[in-house]
């Protein structure tokens, strides 16, 4: 997936002085929880409020690549988002596998959003791990954090024959135009229930 | 948390205001282009010190203050020296149209008179729903308030301006204040020193 900004983003892009920030929606069992790595809460142009988290949640670098992606992506908390952590410390039913969705915006000098935000990750949520830093000898003084690990949706069976598969990208690469496998990362990820021969006939 | 004013009569010895900026420097060793990655919104700060040598009952204000900035409470602080505005603006004004995020100019109702450069406004009240500006042109009114910082949270039309000791909210950020120094004769106590760094939510 290539990204072309939009014309406030290339301005922000051309510009001396600009930021990026992740808004991230995260689909609980019980409601959609909206946060943001900018450490003011941010109000997207679809009129949601997103929870400015800033240093205390990171987003780990998203690569693009041509070829078959099985990687994992994490999202790092520090204990501060007393929310957000009941609901990943909780019951796991409340986000174990449901979506999560990494927007990219751009902001200007004054700190303002600008341009449309742009999706570009999206998978579900896999179960929590706590992290814990070795106790320092001297101070006694030990850190942790909560990292929530994000994976591709059909991630387990892209992972089948994972270097025999093909992308769209590299069948263009090799043959220009053949457009076969155009719709299939959008058919891995989005599984769609199969009605069967039998089922149909009913 | 709590909000903790400015007690009077501090004996306050030294005062100084800030600004923090969050910005990633980035430049090209080629070509000498550079340009800043912005990372946040800037923050004002502020530095107070008291007197060398006070009597123990008004040492004791510091002594409390110090304490009593502890956890996530905020000191409500106002620029001691520009406590109102160098203009002749005063009365009630309000904030005529909503102000949104990055905004750098505002229009005043009610406003009368003028403002001058550096004269010291809060547009709202309260944590997290105010925000202290610096006036960065002489005006007189009617006329657009530009300002400094840029507005971090959007304020409705309507929002009262506060020219009189407008604050900002602070939290203490040397942890380890001393509670100031016994002087040799016993008589005194001094040398307290605060550094605060602005809150906004």
């Amino acid at each position: 997936m290539s990204y072309t900004p939009d014309i406030e983003a290339q301005v922000a892009l051309d510009s001396k002085a600009r930021g990026l920030h992740w808004l991230i929606d995260a689909h609980f069992s019980s409601g959609i929880g909206r946060y943001t790595t900018a450490p003011i809460d941010v109000v997207s142009p679809n009129g949601h409020t997103y929870i400015g988290l800033g240093q205390f949640i990171s987003v780990e670098p998203i690569e693009e690549t041509a070829d078959p992606d099985t990687s994992q992506m994490t999202v790092r908390l520090a204990i501060v988002n007393k929310a957000m952590l009941a609901f990943l410390t909780g019951d796991q039913s409340v986000y174990r596998g449901k979506t999560i969705i990494f927007h990219a915006q751009f902001f200007d000098r004054n700190f303002k959003p600008v341009s449309q935000p742009v999706r570009r990750w999206q998978g579900v949520m896999a179960p929590i791990k706590i992290q814990r830093e070795k106790a320092d000898d001297q101070t006694g003084r030990a850190s942790g954090f909560i990292e929530l690990p994000c994976v591709r949706r059909g991630m387990q069976r892209a992972r089948n024959n994972e270097g025999l598969r093909m992308t769209h990208e590299q069948q263009i690469l090799k043959h220009p135009g053949d457009l076969f496998f155009e719709h299939m990362s959008s058919m891995v990820e989005k599984p769609q229930p199969w009605l069967t021969i039998a089922f149909q006939k009913q | 948390m709590a909000i903790i004013t400015l007690p009077s009569n501090l004996g306050i010895a030294e005062f100084s205001w800030g600004c923090t900026d969050y910005e990633l420097e980035e430049s090209s060793d080629a070509t000498g282009d550079s340009a800043a990655r912005i990372i946040g919104p800037p923050r004002w700060t502020a530095h107070i010190v008291s007197k060398e040598n006070m009597s123990l009952d008004q040492a004791a204000k510091w002594e409390n203050l110090i304490l009593s900035l502890r956890g996530d409470n905020v000191l409500a602080m106002y620029d001691i020296v520009r406590t109102e505005p160098q203009g002749s603006m005063r009365g009630s004004p309000t904030l005529t149209s909503t102000l949104a995020v990055g905004d750098t100019s505002a229009t005043f109702t009610s406003a009368s008179g003028t403002l001058k450069q550096g004269d010291l406004l809060q547009i709202g009240t309260g944590l997290g729903t105010s925000q202290l500006i610096k006036v960065a042109a002489d005006l007189t009114f009617p006329a657009t308030v530009t300002f400094n910082n840029p507005i971090r949270k959007s304020i409705s039309a309507g929002a009262a301006i506060q020219w009189d000791k407008p604050v900002a909210y602070f939290r203490r950020v040397n942890r380890a204040a001393t509670l100031g120094t016994y002087k040799l004769d016993g008589l005194g106590q001094g040398d307290f020193a605060i550094d605060l760094m602005e809150r906004f939510g």
